[in-house]
């Protein structure tokens, strides 16, 4: 169910676990015009704002930028990092994106090439960032000091664009990417990449990817190729073929996200404008769809659990719009049979430690 | 002193989410996440199982048995977006099955018996429900409240019936607003009034930094004087009084180590039992300079699971 919702052309990104009360923050979209075409682009950060009934959500600052950002994060260690065209990473101080403050924009790199559209932070070490860009650019920054930044390994041979970057959930030296067509697994304790996935048997043309919670060796890839609109989720310990693919989507899907306090609940958002939640746990064949949460009429390009709030989500679509919407409100799916198992927000057995 | 008085194994087969003795405390009724509810018949330490109730398509999360003058009643709520009222005559029947809420009931909570028999329930669809028996119709009458809280309500508890309000004659008490207060995923509780044929949010208490769990009030001593108990994910536990239903001071109970599932007050003597995720029962007594002092801790050592126990002393 929908409860709030944002009319701009934004990429928007969640405060993190950390951060009371729950915000989110949202950058001009680079490559997307709005109606009036302007070439204005700002950063903001909204409040929640549950307590007020309606569908607005709260402005609490706004900082005048000089770039559109294709992806945004926002990091435990209390920094804002925007990637936009033209190689360019902004680092902001979030405390003083709060203030209002002239001076949060702490740190910019131009390293890369190309526009930076993958971006993910170690959710253990809160001051590692992994970047990506074109000509297969994957860097690691440390937040504290961003002049120099690592790479994981040699670039991996063909040159292509890095279309996602996910850190594992359980083991925090270990880095997935994924290229159009294929998904490398890096080390960087021996900076060189362990494992690569390669699905010779569709035409996937892979994007976005999620890693499982609980299970270090467990990765979900999506494809957004239309004709194979599908997510699979692999096992790096059986990786000649994929455990589980996921149907459901009509078209590509561009977004994944797994909830980290539930591994029983992935999302997906595709160019069939819906957003669904899955069970990826269930290896029957096609998938266990556990909701459909919502049904847009233009392409979902992100979908993001919130990480404080289990039960709160955030989409964004190509109709200028970022929702948030609350899970369980949402009705259920009826399948034949045993209904779906509440998640695991119900079940008074799970709550964010922070 | 404070020891366990018996043990019950009740043969679920999943976890328990409430358990609740009856008003003359001979009966007890758990549910859980097995989907069903079962009633206990306790007498000096020994257990039989009266009735085995299924009829809830997902976990069970509340119980709670009406005033015996309306007859053997229990309520019970489930992720499965109902609310099931059974009753006893001889046996176990489906009373009434409430299907109003679009997702997953939380709580269910019976008014003070003085208000006739009255249910009010909460949703994650993040509304409110009071579900009335008309004695003229023999049918059901449903009021809602919508929008209650953002993202949905977790508990409601209903002011008891003898009221705090000064502006009342202490012997025409049948006349004093219902009130009920609410607890929700917007961090937020709420006291709500009956206006006429409506209910009105008549207040909104701010303190909790995460999500309410599960709201009480007090039952009344007979001086004016109201009393709320909150806990909340946030660990703590925070006690709201009144002295006039409308202006309401919170007083952090205690900060605990893990998130607090539940608060309940005892009949009497205003003892509040807390329970949370530290696997600990832990009873509370103010005393006469207003602090509020523990005065038991029950360790449980058996299971590795929280036990929310709500028990009427």
């Amino acid at each position: 169910m929908k409860i709030k919702e944002l009319k701009r052309t934004v990429n928007v990104s969640w405060s993190p676990a950390e951060q009371y009360p729950i915000m989110l923050a949202a950058g001009t979209a680079a490559q997307q015009v709005d109606a009036s075409f302007s070439s204005n682009s700002s950063l903001e950060l909204y409040s929640l704002n549950l307590e007020e009934p309606g569908m607005d959500l709260e402005l609490k600052a706004s900082l005048q930028t000089q770039h559109k950002f294709q992806k945004l994060v926002w990091s435990g260690a209390g920094v804002v990092v925007g990637g936009c065209d033209g190689g360019l990473l902004q680092f902001y101080n979030a405390e003083k994106l709060q203030t209002g403050s002239a001076e949060a924009l702490v740190g910019t790199s131009s390293k890369h090439s190309g526009h930076v559209s993958a971006l993910d932070i170690n959710p253990y070490q809160k001051n590692l960032l992994a970047s990506g860009a074109s000509e297969s650019e994957i860097f690691i920054w440390d937040l504290n000091n961003t002049s120099q930044p690592m790479s994981p390994g040699n670039r991996n041979q063909p040159y292509d664009h890095v279309q996602g970057l996910a850190w594992n959930q359980q083991v925090q030296h270990i880095l997935g990417s994924t290229f159009a067509n294929r998904c490398v697994v890096w080390d960087l304790r021996k900076n060189e990449p362990i494992m690569k996935l390669s699905d010779a048997q569709s035409r996937t043309r892979w994007r976005s990817l999620a890693w499982h919670p609980a299970v270090a060796t467990q990765l979900c890839i999506a494809s957004e190729d239309d004709q194979v609109p599908v997510i699979q989720l692999w096992d790096l310990r059986l990786a000649a073929s994929p455990l589980v693919t996921l149907e459901g989507h009509d078209k590509g899907v561009l977004a994944l996200s797994w909830c980290r306090q539930d591994p029983d609940l992935l999302l997906s958002a595709g160019k069939d404008g819906r957003l669904l939640a899955w069970n990826p746990n269930n290896t029957k064949p096609g998938g266990e769809i556990v909701v459909e949460v919502c049904q847009e009429a233009a392409w979902t390009f992100d979908v993001s659990w919130c990480p404080r709030c289990p039960a709160l989500l955030s989409s964004s679509s190509f109709e200028q719009q970022v929702a948030v919407h609350a899970l369980l409100a949402a009705p259920q799916l009826q399948t034949v049979g045993a209904p779906a198992a509440p998640p695991v927000c119900c079940l008074r057995s799970c709550y964010i430690d922070v | 002193m404070i020891s366990v008085l018996n043990t019950i194994d009740t043969g679920h087969e999943d976890m328990i989410h409430d358990a609740e003795l009856d008003y003359y405390g001979l009966r007890l009724a758990t549910c859980s996440s097995d989907n069903t509810v079962k009633v206990y018949d306790i007498k000096s330490g020994t257990q039989t199982l009266a009735a085995d109730l299924k009829g809830h398509f997902g976990p069970v999360w509340q119980v709670a048995w009406a005033h015996p003058k309306f007859g053997n009643l229990l309520a019970s709520c489930s992720y499965d977006r109902k609310v099931i009222i059974w009753k006893e005559s001889g046996e176990w029947t489906k009373l009434y099955e409430y299907t109003g809420h679009e997702s997953s009931v939380n709580s269910v909570a019976w008014a003070p018996a003085e208000y006739g028999l009255i249910l009010a329930c909460c949703s994650s669809d993040g509304s409110i429900s009071i579900i009335t028996y008309n004695q003229d119709g023999a049918n059901w009458e449903v009021k809602k409240i919508p929008g209650a809280h953002a993202i949905g309500v977790n508990s409601i508890s209903w002011c008891p019936a003898i009221s705090a309000d000064l502006s009342l004659d202490p012997l025409t008490n049948r006349d004093a607003p219902k009130r009920i207060v609410s607890g929700g995923c917007d961090n937020l509780i709420k006291i709500w009034k009956e206006q006429g044929d409506q209910w009105v949010e008549e207040n909104r208490l701010e303190m909790h930094m995460d999500w309410v769990r599960d709201v009480a009030w007090a039952p009344s001593l007979g001086l004016q004087h109201s009393m709320i108990a909150s806990c909340s994910q946030d660990k703590r536990v925070v006690i709201w009084t009144s002295d006039d239903n409308v202006s309401w001071t919170p007083v952090i109970l205690n900060t605990f180590d893990d998130v607090v599932w539940s608060v309940s007050w005892s009949l009497t003597g205003n003892i509040l039992a807390v329970s949370g995720g530290d696997n600990k029962v832990s009873l509370w007594r103010e005393n006469g300079d207003g602090q509020w002092l523990c005065i038991s801790e029950v360790a449980k050592g058996l299971g590795q699971t929280p036990n929310e126990e709500r028990s009427t002393l």
